[in-house]
């Protein structure tokens, strides 16, 4: 006679753990660190990694008639500059990653989740970083087409 | 309408050869021409709401998406006049959705908007978004959500809701100030009529309606709450209202999403109609289901369980590791302990009693290459033909129907077929809600095309409302019914003499039988009036081309056989059958119940309905599989299981997803059995009622975390392709199947799935031509398949299936139906819900589906709810001679007198299977489910509806031709683009 038994003894059931899936904070690690080690971006891993409380500072700093005209100006250059040039060279990506360099020691500092980004951010207002910028989107262009293509 | 004559078509300069018919915009997009084409999708027809498709043919303005292509046509696209007007298009649709891709879930390389955007390259937004004066976002349905402030109001969505799906729900409210979708009369979507099938969803070509399911998960950036992302956007566009960087920043995002959204072929696993889609999925989450065009059935089409019914893959109560029987409970067991086991035990009872005292269950949701190693196993390892699914609670009455008039067991042609029919009869199918997408395309016809619709059920459901003529029988009298039919038919000399002379054989003998059916007699058998009688024979005679439907209404009565018989003589007396257009359809219930049997786990049939008596067939198998000699005597069937163990003939029993204790007719007498069986193992996903009864449990897996093939009610073999990885220890059928034959001693190697189709078309001449490779992505071949893959849409085209190539009439051998009596004066009709499948065990544990529906309900009728005083929400009991069921009252006019409707989507104390009775179809044995007599007693009151009064069922759907763009033409604000006069509104 076997009675019908209705519970399976614990561990043998899928339970709770099937909804941990990964977070999304994994799965960005995962791809940024390929991004990574194909020629790292420092920056864009910072952006995302810390991109909630990142965000609400920004919105609550950067609301403001200047600092959306320095923007501006930023943009408006990178734009006006049109395509990456061919071959991102060898010091092109040396400067890049000088820059990368930059914002992951802004990130070690002890309050660096606090102001990292948001000083990164001000410095757009800088030409010299406008103009790296602009070289990090035209990079950022290329390799969206590069990955279209290879995938 | 096109045809195989072609045009010439002069565009941008170069000739082109178009078919005569086409519209110009699907022959731009051929030739490579990109023109920019918002709210038209192939499927949905020309809909005209966006303009952006402007074209210049012959110096005039139109619409490419509704202009037909014509000889001499001189079109061009390029000119900067086009230009400018497709940018004007294209402005107007910008003014109604804000461009926030890179934060956006739909970003994911095939969104509408963003890529015309793109394909015209605008720069700059002439006219500024504004904000819609409604609340924002309604999401009061569990599956999806509107965006009221995305929508570009290009009316696809309405298009499928009112002109595909035909649920018509959608309508755009073109008198607003503001125009906006509305689901009814401006009802919540929750609230509205709404069947959650998913198709506006799949259609609309923004992130205006969108899947919950992908909000805050498909984008690297999009979980940002919206009190910080709208504040976010508004930054960005007062930065920079030029979309090129924008743009930029959104493809490499998108292109990100790649990495990490994997999307996989796969079949639905609930219903016969067999929707094929893509899943996208992040790791376990499954994001969203999107059906593709070229799916071969279904297209763009599902229902609410395909599109948003997959919660279960992930359910908490998945079994991850083997169980074992010990005392009164289980314990975990490694694989090779319960193998070993298993392998033990069928070996000791083998010995001891005989290969006959095992019993081996397939799965109708496991593939046909699982199927095919059950029946292996039992075959030609253990040496019995106790072998069988599914079907036999079901369908096998239909398949017997057919084989004996026409051939095959299955259904003639396909849903294109049957799209085609200018006559649809369906008989005891509740099409709209057992086999949802089939029922599109009936209802599209209808609406759209005039085909006719008679429905013969018991129940007034959709599609007996929908029905030009609806006949109510008394229940099971079919049979009676469609001989009289036929016997008026010959009187009235409507039948077809010259295709009866050429295709058929015992016309003589079947008029014969005919005879006493007269039109009086029907009526006093089946309680339908001579007038009625004459009206469908009239339908039938005037119809140049008649499909018949039908599924359990009619297989699971006593005289199902009988009754589906008489169906396929009808289709064969009238010369319905081997033409486009006409043909018998049999509906499966079961995503594989029809591959099940087609590959042999049957106990009368080898894989491909090679008969066990057949000599060589054995021996063409024993040939490929060596092991024990395959015996001509048949084998047990399901409904033989209780019995068979209570006497003692059977001591082991094995059991592959299946829920025996649950869906046999009087579950009493087989869980009893269940409790007796010497050795019982289930494969299974889930510790259902059938395995609680197991000594041993063997952790299963779903479709979505295996690879194989599902054979559709068409006869159309689809694969699926693993989308995640087994869960724990589980592990697909065929792999667990292999590794215990192995430990029986058989040499099974296979490595895939592929390997046993392999062997498969080597064994069973009507899957000759069947491979993996032909049968690539969404590519499907229906059966009879020969050796060169060449397959069979439409069968008997080249004569019938018997030696003669001849349809052969068979007499009917009616008994009498069986009536309530005074004691039992309830008829218990019972079938399935739209929103749950069969028992339950996987639908219920979708939360979506359980908040639309979270429990099974009794319907009764106005009449029998004054005669006992019953509300809804009352309990009542149900009692029969098997047993009993407590169930709450929802009182319907769907169902009439003293019949009540009881869905068979439970688990818990309302299973009909308490109920139904040792009624058997003696052709199959099949159970006659639907004779189930009870009384009913009056328990306590529970205020308010077992059925949550916002569900559909209780609201009003709001039918419209489609989308009624020409009140938007109307308006006073709409400066057209085109050449005025020239709009007209098609149907493709
Ligand atoms: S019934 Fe509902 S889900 Fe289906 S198309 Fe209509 S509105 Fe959309
Ligand atoms: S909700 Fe409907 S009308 Fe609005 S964009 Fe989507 S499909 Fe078009
Ligand atoms: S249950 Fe049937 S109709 Fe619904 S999506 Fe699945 S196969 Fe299609
Ligand atoms: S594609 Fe929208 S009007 Fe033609």
């Amino acid at each position: 006679m076997a009675n019908p038994i209705q519970h399976a003894p614990p561990g043998t059931q899928a339970g709770d753990s099937v909804h941990a899936v990964a977070s999304a904070d994994e799965n960005l690690a995962a791809i940024l660190e390929s991004l990574q080690d194909a020629g790292a971006l420092r920056f864009i891993r910072a952006f995302l990694e810390q991109r909630q409380p990142l965000a609400e500072k920004l919105m609550e700093k950067m609301d403001t008639e200047p600092t959306k005209r320095g923007l501006k100006n930023a943009v408006t250059l990178m734009m006006g500059l049109g395509a990456l040039p061919d071959g991102i060279g060898v010091a092109l990506m040396s400067a890049l990653t000088q820059g990368f360099e930059r914002a992951g020691e802004a990130s070690q500092l002890p309050d660096a989740d606090k102001m990292s980004v948001w000083q990164l951010m001000g410095m757009l207002k800088n030409p010299d970083v406008a103009r790296a910028v602009h070289y990090l989107m035209g990079f950022l262009e290329g390799l969206g087409k590069a990955l279209k293509t290879t995938s | 309408m096109e045809s195989n004559e072609t045009v010439s078509v002069t565009i941008n300069g170069q000739t082109h050869q178009a078919p005569a018919g086409a519209r110009l915009v699907d022959i731009l997009l051929e030739a490579d021409i990109n023109i920019p084409h918002v709210c038209y999708l192939p499927i949905l027809g020309p809909i005209q709401t966006c303009d952006t498709c402007i074209v210049s043919v012959d110096d005039q303005w139109l619409r490419a998406c509704a202009t037909v292509v014509s000889e001499g046509m001189r079109v061009d696209t390029r000119s900067p006049e086009v230009r400018e007007r497709e940018d004007a298009a294209m402005q107007r649709i910008l003014g109604n959705h804000r461009l926030y891709c890179t934060v956006c879930d739909n970003n994911n390389g095939d969104c509408v908007v963003h890529n015309t955007t793109e394909l015209l390259q605008i720069e700059h937004q002439t006219i500024p978004y504004t904000d819609k004066p409604y609340p924002p976002i309604d999401d009061s349905n569990p599956f999806y959500r509107y965006d009221v402030n995305q929508c570009i109001l290009c009316g696809r969505c309405v298009e499928a809701c009112q002109n595909l799906e035909v649920n018509e729900t959608l309508s755009i409210d073109w008198s607003l100030e503001r125009p906006r979708v509305i689901w009814d009369d401006h009802q919540p979507i929750g609230e509205s009529s709404c069947v959650s099938c998913g198709h506006c969803v799949t259609v609309c070509p923004c992130n205006a309606l969108m899947e919950k399911s992908m909000l805050g998960e498909a984008g690297f950036l999009t979980g940002i709450k919206p009190d910080t992302l709208l504040p976010m956007i508004d930054l960005v566009e007062g930065i920079e209202p030029s979309m090129g960087p924008v743009f930029a920043l959104s493809d490499l995002e998108s292109q990100m999403r790649d990495s990490r959204i994997k999307r996989t072929k796969t079949v639905c696993t609930y219903c016969g109609v067999g929707c094929s889609f893509n899943i996208w999925t992040k790791d376990r989450h499954i994001l969203q289901i999107e059906p593709p065009l070229e799916a071969p059935v279904n297209s763009v089409s599902t229902c609410v369980k395909g599109k948003f019914g997959w919660d279960f893959v992930n359910s908490p109560e998945r079994l991850t590791r083997p169980l074992i029987r010990d005392g009164g409970q289980f314990r975990e067991a490694s694989w090779d302990e319960a193998l070993n086991l298993v392998a033990a035990r069928l070996s000791e009872i083998k010995r001891q009693h005989g290969s006959n005292a095992l019993m081996f269950v397939a799965s109708s949701k496991g593939s046909n290459e699982e199927a095919y190693l059950v029946q292996k196993l039992a075959r030609s390892v253990i040496g019995t033909n106790n072998v069988d699914n599914d079907s036999t609670y079901c369908q096998d009455p239909a398949t017997y129907g057919l084989r004996m008039t026409v051939g095959y067991g299955a259904d003639s042609g396909t849903l294109k077929d049957i799209e085609s029919a200018d006559l649809v009869i369906a008989i005891g199918s509740n099409t709209a809600e057992s086999h949802p997408v089939f029922a599109t395309r009936v209802k599209r016809a209808h609406k759209l095309r005039g085909q006719k619709l008679v429905v013969i059920d018991v129940r007034r459901h959709e599609m007996a409302e929908r029905a030009d003529l609806f006949i109510h029988p008394q229940s099971g009298s079919d049979p009676y019914l469609l001989a009289g039919v036929q016997k008026y038919l010959v009187d009235q000399g409507w039948i077809d003499r010259t295709f009866l002379s050429q295709h058929a054989t015992g016309v003589e003998e079947y008029l014969a039988f005919l005879e006493p059916y007269t039109l009086d007699r029907v009526e006093a058998l089946t309680g339908v009036d001579p007038e009625t009688i004459k009206q469908l024979a009239q339908m039938i005679h005037e119809a140049p081309k008649v499909a018949i439907l039908w599924a359990m209404g009619i297989t699971q009565q006593r005289q199902g056989s009988q009754g589906s018989l008489a169906i396929a003589n009808l289709l064969v007396l009238t010369g319905n059958i081997g033409r486009p257009g006409t043909g018998g359809y049999p509906l499966r219930g079961h995503n594989n119940v029809q591959g099940a049997s087609d590959f042999g786990s049957k106990p009368v049939y080898l894989p491909g309905y090679q008969d066990i008596e057949d000599a060589e067939a054995r021996a063409r198998c024993e040939a490929v599989w060596g092991g024990e000699p395959i015996s001509a005597e048949p084998g047990l069937s399901n409904t033989e299981i209780a019995d068979a163990v209570l006497d003692g003939r059977l001591h082991g029993l094995y059991i592959v997803g299946e829920d025996t204790a649950l869906v046999d007719n009087n579950i009493g007498r087989i869980q009893e059995a269940l409790q007796k069986v010497d050795f019982l193992v289930v494969q299974e996903v889930f510790l259902t009622k059938t395995a609680q009864y197991a000594d041993v449990v063997l952790p299963a897996v779903p479709s979505l975390e295996k690879d194989g093939t599902f054979v559709n009610t068409e006869r159309r073999i689809q694969r699926f392709y693993q989308a995640l990885e087994p869960l724990g220890e589980a592990k697909p059928d065929w792999q667990v199947l292999t590794d215990l034959a192995n430990r029986l001693g058989a040499e099974w190697h296979y490595r895939h799935p592929a390997e046993i189709m392999a062997e498969v078309s080597q064994v069973a001449p009507l899957f000759a031509g069947v491979t993996y490779e032909r049968l690539e992505g969404y590519r499907t071949l229906l059966w009879p398949v020969e050796a060169d893959g060449a397959d069979t849409p439409l069968l008997y085209q080249e004569g019938f299936h018997h030696p003669d190539k001849k349809a052969h009439l068979i007499p009917l051998s009616l008994e009498d139906v069986p009536y309530p009596g005074s004691e039992f004066d309830i008829l218990v009709n019972n079938g399935q819900l739209l929103e749950h499948f069969h028992e339950g065990n996987l639908t219920y544990r979708v939360p979506g589906i359980r908040q639309l529906v979270p429990e099974v309900f009794l319907e009764v009728s106005p009449q029998l709810a004054r005669e006992r005083q019953l509300e809804d929400g009352q309990w009542v009991r149900l009692v029969t001679p098997n047993g009993r069921a407590r169930l709450r009252v929802l009182v319907t006019d769907r169902v009439v007198g003293h019949e009540v409707y009881l869905p068979m989507n439970t688990v818990g104390e309302g299973a009909i299977n308490q109920l139904t009775p040792e009624l058997f179809d003696p052709d199959t044995r099949t159970p006659g489910y639907k004779h189930t007599f009870a009384k009913l007693e009056v328990l306590d009151g529970e205020p308010g509806s077992p059925l949550p009064r916002r569900n559909w069922r209780f609201q009003r759907r709001h039918p419209q031709p489609g989308v009624m763009v020409e009140r938007k033409w109307a308006r006073p604000d709409y400066q057209p683009l085109v050449s005025t006069g020239e709009e007209e509104h098609q149907h493709g």
